[in-house]
Order: structure tokens, then C-alpha cells, then sequence
């Protein structure tokens, strides 16, 4: 995950106390104290003009959270957030004579939306803006995001449905989105996205594949594509082989993914990855629905993994449906590469990225607790052996002491199980 | 149940549904018991290595760091467990009986012809070859003046997940536009969904 996107994460999480919550329990921002003003400037420092920096729009609408009169720390927020302001301002004015004035008015007209109802709230700061808005502020509409746990085969997967609408003025059409659609181009348009490398062994054993090249002008197409995601460059998930179905007409683009026939060896933790992307050009505007459902395999991972698959549009995975749609996508084209075939080595991942991998590795979460206790244990074992003063009866005290903290933290985690399903089982009571 | 050519045989009617809290507990219960199976193991192979009476420094080593192991794997499983059980039982519940809106797509779809009057074909699955009959579409004009604009609302039931492709036709017959509506959905909620904006 790149560090603006994670800032942005951050920032989300600094506004949201249950999200932040969920967050840390996984080993991220545990323990932080998050300042929602800091995260937002560093989603914005640096930014390049890239098609995979975090969405404008996402950035508005947390910029339109934080301002709310029930939470703003200061009476002039200006100075916290002015690179933030500054990514929101239509580019003419932030190059030219008028930008602090642009600055100004942008804060402004955050700070009149924010004051209002939050169902008319998009609409108060994007009505009468237009001219003083970035296209990618106006153009496109705050995403809706629907989330469900849905249940088959005794299981429990996520469902995370997004959809928002982009105002296409010039009738610009498919052509123009179609490009930068293709499988192999989405870690150029999000930076959750590794890489996509296509697979040609694979694919020849993917059912019902057609032989045509997977160009964006095809009508049809289905490949196998390696994905990466998360960590990069090797990804939190080993081995997850999509097999993708292109399918496009002159008004309608439709991305649909699954994953591909486990083979034996694959060391995937994902049961279920699948959905699509698909966008309907109507006169003046596009529709977009992304819709994703996530099972983690219970085999390796006896909690299913529900959180991440609820979060997974906070933590990005479907940002490159808007970034198709910015005015910096142009600029992604150029520079993208044409099968993403390349085999990146993987090394360990750092930052926040480390504990997730942790606990994707066997579904495991960071327990700072239990690790530095091992760690310290190992030491002392270590330092005895080294000194050779390590006999048996240091070894059988050690065994005993790690057997009674095994147990002894077994017995804890199930107290607290028992707990919490007792707490929420009353909650429930309770409410109803 | 994750392909168009392998698609979901969609919810067992006669099967007694699981709840989340069952879930929930059956996920507790997994990790509770993926813990001690790891334990025993160890337990059993360090016998074993004992009864043997080839019992070194190497499994004097390798016994203790085991234990750790599984100390680990098991402490961070349970963690992991609470975690998405929070996040399992804090969906609010489905309302029995409820329509499965997942099951409900609507789109819109730009057409070159007068919009009022425009009935759909059947729509065929890409791959499956499954079928949505044309009776379980209704097409309609959205309201204001959309301009050539027509909304599609089809109700699927247990068809598998593909491509779905069908043809709307003029109402005197004369025109026609091609569409396609993907479904990809897995068994039935497990409760209402949550909309954030």
C-alpha cells in the first residue's frame, strides 16, 4: 500500500473510532493516537500527477467529515489543511493569480456543505463550485458503498458493492475508458495493485477461454492474470490467479473476474475473489458499479477473515474504478506497461503492510504481547546454549514454562471469546 | 460458485441456515481446536522421540521452539477469530422473509429509439448458457425527461453467475440494442446490508 494511500487510511480511521478500532485490533494504528489534520496532508504530500495517487473525491469528502462544526479543532483550519485545499482547486486558478483566493473559497464552501444535513451535503459543496473545483471533484460522485455478509456452504462471505456516477460532458465514450480498464493496466490506475501479470499456462486450462487478444477494442476475451495486492511487490496473497471476462460494446464495459481453478501446490488463502466492474455510457454520464465478494479459506484461516472483506474499499482494493475517470488517467496510459508480465521478487514487507502479512501468512495477527515475550524467551534459551550452560534441567523448566503460557493464553483468548459473544448476544437483547 | 463457467448453485432451500452466532462460535471452536491439535502434535512427536532412545540435542532444541510455534500461531488465530467475529455479529440482522435486493439488478441502457414501449428478449448466460426469461424483466422509462434512456430490472432467482445477455426491442419491433448484465452473487444475506456514504 502506498504511504498516501495509507494516510489515507489513517485519516479514516481518525474520523471513525469503530473503523479505527476494527484497524487496530489487526495490528494497524494500534495503539496511535491519529490526527485526522496530519493523516489528510500526508495523503496530498508529494502527490504526483498520477492516475494512482488516492481519488480527489475521497479526499473532499473526508475533508467534508473533518470540518464538521461538531468536530473542528480550530477557527481558522486553513493552515492544517491547505495542501489538501490546494488538491481540490480547478488547476488553472491553483497555477495562476488566483489561488490563495481559490484556497479560500474552496474552505469556505467545505465549511457551508459540512454545516448542512449529510444527505444534501455533496450536493451544497458541488452546486455553484464548478469553476472553482478540480473536474475530479465535480465530475464524480462520492461512491455509495453497500456491504453484506452473505452466507452458503456454511460460510460466511463479504459482499462490498460500490457505485457512483461520472458526469461526462463531452461524450468522450468508452474508447477513451476502455485502455485504461485492461486487467493488466489497474496497478497503474491504484496502488493497491502490485501487479497483474497474465499467465499463459494457466489460462490454457481455464474453461471456455477465447482466442482473441486481450486488447481493450476486443468484445470479448477471458485470461488468466496473476494478482498482487497489498505488500508490494510480492502481495498479501500468494498465489491468486483470476480469470477474467472482458466484455464490451459501444455504450457498456463489463471487467468480471473470478478466481481461476485452484491448482495443487497454491498456496492462496482466498476461497472466494470475484465480482466485476461495470460501466454504462449514457448520454452525458457514466453509471459504475464494482461489486466484490471475499472469502478467506477456513482451512488455513478458521475466522473467515471478515474485516478486511468489509473494509475493502476503505483499504483501496477498488480504487481504480475512479481513477479510470480522472483527468490524470491520460497520463497513466503513457507510462503503463503492456502485460505486466513481470516476475517482481518478493521481499518482506514493511510499515504497515508487515503486520497484515503477518496474519494473511496463516491468518495470523500481530499479538505484541505474546511476541516479545517469545522473543525475549528465545534469547535467554539462545545466550545458554551459546555459553553452553543450557542442560536439561534449564530445558525441562522452559518447556514447562512455555506449555503453561500456551495453555494459559489458550484459556484467556477463549475466556474473552465467551465474553464478547456474551456481551454482543446482550447488546442484541437489549436493542430488540 | 466464483466463475462464470462454475457458477454458484445458489442457496439449499432445505438446509437450516447458520446464523452468524453459529458462525461466530464455529470459528471460536475451530481456533480453539486448531490449537490443541497443534499441541498434542507436538506432545506426541516429542514422545515418540523420547520413547525412541535416540532423544539429542537437536530435539532439544527443536521440541522447545515447536511449543513456541504453536504458542504463537495459536495466540495470534485467536486474536484474529475475535476480531472477525466483532465484525460478523456487528452487521445488523436480515429480517426474515426479506427480498434478497442482491438478487435485483437494475441498469439503464441508452437506446437509438422511442424508449416507451421496449420489451426485452430472454437473457442467456455467456458460458453457463443459463437462462433469465424475458418474464422476469421489466422495462421502464426512468422519470423526468431521460431522453433515449430505459431501465432494466431483472430478478434473478437461482441462476448461476455469468454474463447475461439479452436484446431490447422497439415497441413496434423495428429496432433493437443488445445488453449485457453480469451476476455474481453468493447464497443469501445474512443480514440487512449497511450503506455508507
Amino acid at each position: 500500500m502506498a504511504p498516501r494511500r495509507r494516510a489515507m487510511l489513517a485519516a479514516q480511521a481518525a474520523l471513525d473510532p469503530e473503523f479505527h478500532a476494527s484497524l487496530a485490533a489487526w495490528g494497524l494504528f494500534s495503539g496511535e493516537e491519529l490526527d485526522p489534520y496530519l493523516q489528510l496532508r500526508l495523503a496530498v504530500s508529494e502527490r504526483a500527477a498520477s492516475p494512482a495517487e488516492v481519488p480527489r473525491v475521497l479526499l473532499a469528502r473526508t475533508a467534508l467529515t473533518l470540518l464538521e462544526p461538531s468536530r473542528l479543532r480550530h477557527a481558522d483550519p486553513k493552515a492544517e489543511l491547505e495542501p489538501v485545499l490546494t488538491e481540490l482547486l480547478d488547476r488553472r486558478l491553483r497555477d495562476g493569480a488566483g489561488r490563495d483566493k481559490g484556497i479560500d473559497d474552496v474552505l469556505s464552501a467545505l465549511r457551508k456543505a459540512a454545516a448542512v444535513d449529510p444527505a444534501d451535503r455533496w450536493s451544497t459543496f458541488v452546486e455553484d463550485n464548478k469553476k472553482l473545483l478540480h473536474p475530479d471533484v465535480w465530475r464524480i460522485s462520492p461512491p455509495v458503498v453497500i456491504t453484506q455478509p452473505r452466507e452458503g456452504d456454511n460460510e460466511f462471505a463479504s459482499r462490498v458493492e460500490v457505485r457512483f456516477e461520472v458526469l461526462d460532458p463531452d461524450d468522450q465514450g468508452l474508447k477513451i475508458i476502455a485502455p485504461r480498464a485492461l486487467p493488466a493496466a489497474w496497478p497503474t490506475y491504484n496502488s493497491f495493485f502490485c501487479a497483474m501479470e497474465e499467465t499463459d499456462r494457466r489460462d490454457q486450462l481455464a474453461p471456455g477461454r477465447l482466442q482473441v487478444p486481450t486488447t481493450a477494442g476486443a468484445p470479448s476475451w477471458r485470461r488468466v492474470y496473476r494478482e498482487k495486492v497489498g505488500a508490494c511487490p510480492g502481495g498479501w496473497f500468494p498465489d491468486t490467479y483470476l480469470l477474467f471476462t472482458w466484455s464490451r460494446s459501444e455504450s457498456q464495459l463489463i471487467v468480471y473476474y473470478a478466481l481461476a481453478e485452484r491448482r495443487p501446490g497454491d498456496r492462496t488463502v482466498l476461497k472466494i475473489d470475484e465480482g466485476y466492474i461495470q460501466i454504462d455510457q449514457l448520454p452525458g454520464r457514466y453509471e459504475v458499479t464494482a461489486l466484490k465478494t471475499l472469502l478467506f479459506d477456513d482451512k488455513g484461516c478458521p475466522s473467515g477473515g471478515q474485516l478486511l472483506a468489509r473494509y475493502a474499499f476503505e483499504l483501496g482494493w477498488l480504487d481504480q474504478a475512479i481513477n479510470w475517470f480522472s483527468i490524470d488517467a491520460a497520463a497513466g496510459l503513457s507510462s503503463q506497461g503492456t502485460s505486466g508480465a513481470v516476475e517482481l521478487e518478493d521481499k518482506e514487507p514493511e510499515g504497515l503492510d508487515a503486520p497484515i502479512q503477518e496474519m494473511i501468512n496463516g491468518c495470523e495477527v500481530d499479538v505484541r504481547q505474546v511476541l516479545s515475550d517469545v522473543d525475549a524467551h528465545c534469547r535467554s534459551s539462545m545466550a545458554k546454549l551459546r555459553a553452553g550452560t543450557y542442560g536439561l534441567d534449564a530445558y525441562v523448566r522452559d518447556c514447562a514454562l512455555v506449555t503453561d503460557r500456551t495453555i494459559g493464553y489458550g484459556a484467556r483468548a477463549v475466556d474473552k471469546q465467551i465474553k464478547l459473544v456474551m456481551a454482543l448476544l446482550r447488546e442484541k437483547k437489549g436493542t430488540s | 460458485m466464483n466463475a462464470p463457467q462454475q457458477a454458484s448453485p445458489g442457496p439449499a432451500p432445505t438446509k437450516e441456515r447458520q446464523s452468524a452466532l453459529s458462525e461466530a462460535v464455529e470459528q471460536v471452536a475451530d481456533t480453539v481446536g486448531k490449537g490443541y491439535v497443534a499441541m498434542a502434535g507436538v506432545a506426541i512427536q516429542q514422545a515418540d522421540r523420547l520413547s525412541s532412545g535416540h532423544y539429542g540435542l537437536d530435539d532439544l532444541v527443536a521440541g522447545q521452539f515447536a511449543v513456541l510455534r504453536t504458542w504463537v500461531k495459536y495466540a495470534t488465530f485467536a486474536a484474529e477469530t475475535a476480531v472477525n467475529n466483532v465484525a460478523l455479529l456487528a452487521w445488523p440482522p436480515a429480517k426474515p422473509g426479506e427480498a434478497d435486493p442482491a438478487r435485483i439488478r437494475e441498469l439503464h441502457v441508452a437506446v437509438t429509439f422511442a424508449p416507451a414501449g421496449v420489451t426485452s428478449s430472454d437473457l442467456l448466460g455467456r458460458v453457463g448458457g443459463g437462462r433469465v426469461p424475458s418474464a422476469a424483466v421489466t422495462v421502464t422509462t426512468p422519470p423526468g425527461d431521460p431522453g433515449h434512456v430505459v431501465t432494466v430490472t431483472l430478478h434473478f432467482g437461482d441462476q448461476a453467475n455469468d454474463l447475461y445477455d439479452g436484446i431490447l426491442r422497439s415497441a413496434d419491433g423495428t429496432a433493437s440494442k443488445p445488453f449485457t448484465v453480469p451476476f455474481n452473487e453468493f447464497g443469501r444475506p445474512a443480514s440487512a446490508p449497511q450503506v455508507r456514504h
